[in-house]
């Protein structure tokens, strides 16, 4: 078919011809619209999901504001009863008053130096109560003294101030008893191995949080 | 009059079949109709899709405006709270560290004096120690209390030896361990005849807090 034919074939349907124009114009419209759609679904979906952030924050938000107070008021409080690693004239001050609260003796006379693990002490990773934000500081004492009153010593450190944890507690009467009657005096008197740990100040964890 | 006759020339009174395109029209449905039926079908066919597709991105643009009202909205508040919530958090994670220091299940000096009153007269104690071994929960390391008790009994025949089974026995059902006893240990007691005692160990494991 060559163009005259073409062009007469237009003429013999003239209504047709403007219908393929038409379309051919339309269906470049379409084209050109094709992306807007899944482009403006994306932008919904984004700020649906914002909103539904939001929506999700505000009812997780309810009592957030009461909840905050009371937990940082526990912080605080947990805080203020940290053992301050560099202050060891204070520390050993603190035994020393436990000591005398409960009449006891230590072993060695005086409170031995402490050992204290920060919170990226690889010896206090693999421990059960290793801790992340808090460092730790363990004292092994030597305790001499009325069993009731060395008891009475290791409950005042469990309840008193710092917050100490009992890792291990070793007690023996003071000589040797060979009979059971329980009438002898010093079967009362007991010496004690007791290795305690205690929540310190931490600087790198300070620093973490 | 013949000859007047022939000079009039006449059209052929039936078409010529050969040039189809002098053949008049006459199917019942006219190929013009035909024609531009399917001409103009495409063109009402795509306005169609063009309109939906206007409507629906219209009626997108309008919920993307109400969304961005809302969001602008409410975006001052929600960052406060998300600053509360992550305050919240490191605080939350002081509280855990905290909490996972002090746990345990047990009373170390309840059950020493527990263990201390259970004590018959014919055995002496001479060292009671209470301590905590790590072990394995899952993927957790948990600490398991174990106290052994090292004593000595007075006499060394099978009769006196047997008191130390009713030891046994008795340190098993203290109320302090119930719900927590994992398991009790008594080795054989190794016997000092020269001074009549028989000398033993008891091991008390406990449950972990989180077993």
């Amino acid at each position: 078919m060559n163009s005259e034919q073409i062009i007469a074939k237009l003429k013999q349907y003239p209504v047709a011809a403007v219908g393929l124009v038409l379309t051919l114009v339309l269906a470049v419209v379409y084209y050109l619209r094709m992306p807007v759609l899944p482009e403006l679904r994306d932008t919904f979906d984004n700020y649906e999901k914002q909103v539904e952030q939001i929506n999700q924050n505000k009812k997780n938000s309810v009592d957030l504001d009461a909840h905050l107070k009371q937990a940082n008021e526990i912080v605080s409080n947990i805080e203020k009863r940290l053992i301050d690693p560099d202050a060891s004239i204070a520390n050993s001050g603190y035994f020393l008053r436990l000591r005398e609260e409960s009449a006891i003796n230590f072993g060695s006379g005086t409170v031995p130096k402490p050992s204290y693990f920060d919170v990226d002490d690889k010896k206090n990773k693999n421990d059960a109560r290793a801790t992340k934000v808090y460092a730790q500081m363990e004292y092994k004492l030597k305790l001499e003294g009325e069993l009731a009153k060395v008891l009475d010593f290791i409950y005042r450190l469990k309840t008193g101030h710092h917050l100490f944890v009992v890792d291990s507690i070793s007690i023996s009467p003071e000589g040797q008893i060979t009979d059971g009657d329980g009438n002898n005096n010093e079967e009362n008197l007991a010496g004690a191995t007791i290795s305690v740990r205690v929540l310190a100040k931490s600087e790198s964890g300070e620093k973490k949080t | 009059m013949a000859a007047k006759h022939k000079n009039v020339s006449f059209p052929n009174w039936h078409p010529n079949f050969t040039i189809q395109a002098t053949l008049p029209d006459v199917k019942v449905v006219r190929t013009g109709f035909l024609v531009n039926f399917v001409a103009l079908t495409f063109p009402v066919l795509l306005i169609g899709l063009i309109l939906v597709d206007w409507m629906d991105a219209q009626g997108l643009q309008q919920q993307i405006e109400t969304r961005k009202q809302l969001l602008e909205g409410a975006i001052v508040e929600n960052k406060k709270n998300v600053e509360k919530s992550k305050e919240f958090d490191i605080a939350a994670a002081k509280l855990n560290d905290v909490e996972g220091f002090l746990s345990g299940n047990l009373d170390e000096l309840e059950v020493i004096v527990a263990i201390a009153e259970s004590r018959p007269k014919a055995i002496a104690l001479n060292n009671i120690s209470y301590s905590e071994m790590q072990k394995k929960v899952g993927k957790k390391m948990v600490l398991a209390p174990r106290i052994t008790l090292r004593g000595v009994l007075k006499g060394t025949s099978a009769d006196e030896v047997s008191m130390l089974d009713e030891y046994k026995a008795t340190l098993k059902n203290l109320p302090v361990f119930a719900g927590i006893l994992d398991d009790v240990t008594l080795p054989e007691p190794t016997q000092d005849i020269d001074k009549d005692l028989s000398r033993f160990s008891i091991t008390i494991d406990l449950k972990a807090a989180d077993e």
